[in-house]
C-alpha cells in the first residue's frame, strides 16, 4: 500500500507516468500489492525512491559489463590515481581528489581495478548517488570515502549494511544469497551479495546477471565435498534511507 | 593434535618466527598459517586452534591488516563459550582491541561500549548471558560479509520460555515438543518482543531455582505468567 501526506493512493496514479520504465512499473505495482505499507510525506518522496532504485538496478548493470576483476580483500587493485591502496584490502579516496572523479574512474578505468562483493555493491550505491545528485553535491556530501565493504561506510549508507527482513523486496535491495557448505579455503564464496534487479534478476560481482537458481548454481560449485546443504537466498535486504536520501537532494 | 593445529602453533609461538612476524608481517607465514587455521577449526573441528585465532584477529586488528576471514572462520566453528575468548579482549589496554571485542560481541544485549571504563561490568554482563543463554543458542551463519551487524548467534526465545535445550545447528528443541508444550509455545509466540524476553527470561530463571514453582508459573493463563514476572524482575529483561 502506498500512503502520500497520510491519503492511500493506487498504482494507477503514478503507473501512467513510466510507461516506458519497466522498472519503475514493477516498483509500484509491488509497493501497490505488497504487505508493507509504504508511507510518503510527499509525492517527490515517492519520485525519489523510484528515481535512486532504478539509479541503482542501472549501476549494478553496468557494472557488471565493466572489467571490474572479482579479487578477494588480499588481492585487491585499484588506481592509485585516485585511491589508496590500505593494508586491508580497502580503497580510500586521496587527498584533493574529487569523489566524483574518483568514483566515475571505477567505471572509466575499470580493468584497474579488483575487489570483493560486498565493495562493489557500495560502489554501485556511490554511482547511482552520482547519477541522481548533482556532482556538487555529491563532492560535498563525501569528501571522504573508503570503499572495504560495510566496514567503514558513510552514516548517510549506513542501512546500505544492515539486512532486515521485510514484508516485500523490490528492486534496488541489496539482497545476500549464503552458501553454508562453502569451502573452508574459500571464504569469500561464503556467500554473495546481490543487487535485486526485478523480474527474479540479481546482479552478484563474481558471478553476474542471473536468476536465483543461476546464482545458487554458481557458488554451490564452491561447496565443500559431501556438502549436504545448497546456497539459499536470506529472507531479508539492506535498504538506503530513500526519505533521509531525497531530504538532502532537496 | 591435528598437523594443521600443529603448523600454526610452531608459527605462533616460536619466538623467532613471531618476532619476524611481528615486526615484519611476513606475508608468507601470515598467509599459511591463516590458511592452516582455516583448515584446522573449520576443516577438522579442531577447536584447540580457537585461542590462536582469536589472537591472530586481535593481532591483525591492531597493525590495520584484513581480519574479517579470520573472524568468520572463528565463528564457523560453533562454539559459543569460546565467545569468552573475545570477552577477555573487553579488558585489553589496546583501546582497539576493546572496540573489535564490543564490535563482535554486539549481538549481545547487555555489551554496551557507554559503560566506562570499568571493563568489568560488560565482562560479567557478558559472562551472564552466556551461562543463561548458552541451552538455547542458535548458530546463525551470519558474518560481516552479509551484514555490518551480524548476529552469529540467536536466542531461540520459545525454547528458552519452554525451558528446552536446542540444536545449535538447527535450533529446533532436541526432544520433541509435548501438545501443551506446543500450546504454549503458540500463546508465547503471540506475544510482543518485549514480553517475550521477559517471560524467557523468568522462566530460565525459576526453572533452575524450582522445577514445582515454574511448572505451577508456566500453566498459569499468559497474563497472569506476565504479571508475575514482572512482579518479580520487572521490565528489565
Amino acid at each position: 500500500m502506498i500512503i502520500i501526506s497520510k491519503g492511500i493512493v493506487k498504482a494507477t496514479a503514478f503507473i501512467k507516468e513510466y510507461k516506458s520504465s519497466r522498472i519503475e512499473r514493477e516498483i509500484i505495482s509491488k509497493m501497490d500489492l505488497g504487505k508493507e505499507v509504504y508511507e510518503y510525506n510527499s509525492v517527490d518522496q515517492l519520485y525519489f525512491e523510484l528515481k535512486m532504485r532504478k539509479a541503482i538496478v542501472h549501476s549494478a548493470i553496468k557494472l557488471n559489463k565493466s572489467h571490474l576483476a572479482f579479487k578477494t580483500f588480499n588481492e585487491s587493485k585499484c588506481n592509485e590515481t585516485y585511491w589508496k591502496h590500505t593494508e586491508e584490502g580497502g580503497f580510500i579516496l586521496k587527498k584533493r581528489i574529487m569523489a566524483s572523479e574518483a568514483i566515475r574512474d571505477i567505471s572509466l578505468n575499470s580493468y584497474k581495478y579488483g575487489t570483493e562483493c560486498s565493495t562493489a555493491m557500495i560502489i554501485i550505491y556511490y554511482q547511482a548517488l552520482l547519477d541522481v545528485f548533482t556532482e556538487e553535491l555529491f563532492n560535498e556530501l563525501f569528501p571522504k570515502i573508503h570503499l572495504m565493504n560495510w566496514h567503514y561506510i558513510d552514516d548517510i549508507l549506513e542501512e546500505a549494511g544492515f539486512l532486515i527482513k521485510r514484508k516485500d523486496y523490490l528492486p534496488g535491495d541489496r539482497r545476500y544469497f549464503a552458501n553454508p557448505d562453502v569451502k573452508p579455503t574459500k571464504p569469500e564464496w561464503q556467500g554473495e551479495n546481490v543487487i535485486d534487479l526485478g523480474k527474479g534478476m540479481y546482479f552478484g560481482h563474481g558471478i553476474g546477471i542471473g536468476d536465483s537458481d543461476e546464482i545458487i548454481y554458481a557458488l554451490n560449485k564452491y561447496r565443500v565435498e559431501g556438502a549436504r546443504r545448497i546456497a539459499y537466498l536470506v529472507d531479508s535486504a539492506a535498504v538506503l534511507d530513500f526519505k533521509k536520501l531525497a531530504n538532502i537532494a532537496n | 593434535m591435528s598437523h594443521f593445529l600443529e603448523v600454526v602453533t610452531i608459527i605462533y609461538y616460536d619466538s623467532s618466527i613471531k618476532s619476524e612476524w611481528g615486526d615484519y608481517m611476513y606475508k608468507g607465514y601470515e598467509d599459511y598459517s591463516e590458511i592452516a587455521a582455516i583448515l584446522s577449526a573449520r576443516g577438522y573441528k579442531d577447536k584447540k586452534i580457537l585461542p590462536i585465532i582469536v589472537d591472530l584477529i586481535f593481532l591483525k586488528n591492531r597493525r590495520g591488516l584484513f581480519n574479517h576471514d579470520l573472524i568468520w572462520i572463528f565463528f564457523e566453528a560453533i562454539e559459543p563459550y569460546s565467545l569468552m575468548l573475545v570477552a577477555n579482549y573487553l579488558g585489553s589496554k589496546d583501546p582497539e582491541d576493546v572496540k573489535l571485542a564490543n564490535k563482535l560481541l554486539e549481538f549481545v544485549p547487555c555489551i554496551n561500549m557507554s559503560r566506562g571504563n570499568d571493563y568489568q561490568i560488560p565482562y560479567m554482563a557478558f559472562v551472564y548471558w552466556l551461562h543463561e543463554n548458552y541451552p538455547f543458542l542458535y548458530f546463525t551463519g551470519e558474518s560481516f560479509q552479509r551484514t555490518s551487524k551480524p548476529m552469529p548467534y540467536r536466542v531461540i526465545l520459545d525454547a528458552k520460555y519452554l525451558c528446552k535445550k536446542v540444536s545449535l545447528y538447527t535450533g529446533e528443541v532436541l526432544i520433541p515438543l509435548t501438545e501443551q508444550d506446543k500450546l504454549l509455545a503458540n500463546n508465547f509466540n503471540n506475544l510482543d518482543e518485549d514480553n517475550k524476553l521477559l517471560l524467557s527470561k523468568f522462566s530460565a530463571r525459576i526453572h533452575k531455582e524450582n522445577l514445582f514453582i515454574w511448572n505451577s508459573w508456566i500453566n498459569r493463563p499468559i497474563a497472569k505468567q506476565i504479571s508475575i514476572a514482572k512482579g518479580r524482575i520487572g521490565g528489565d529483561s
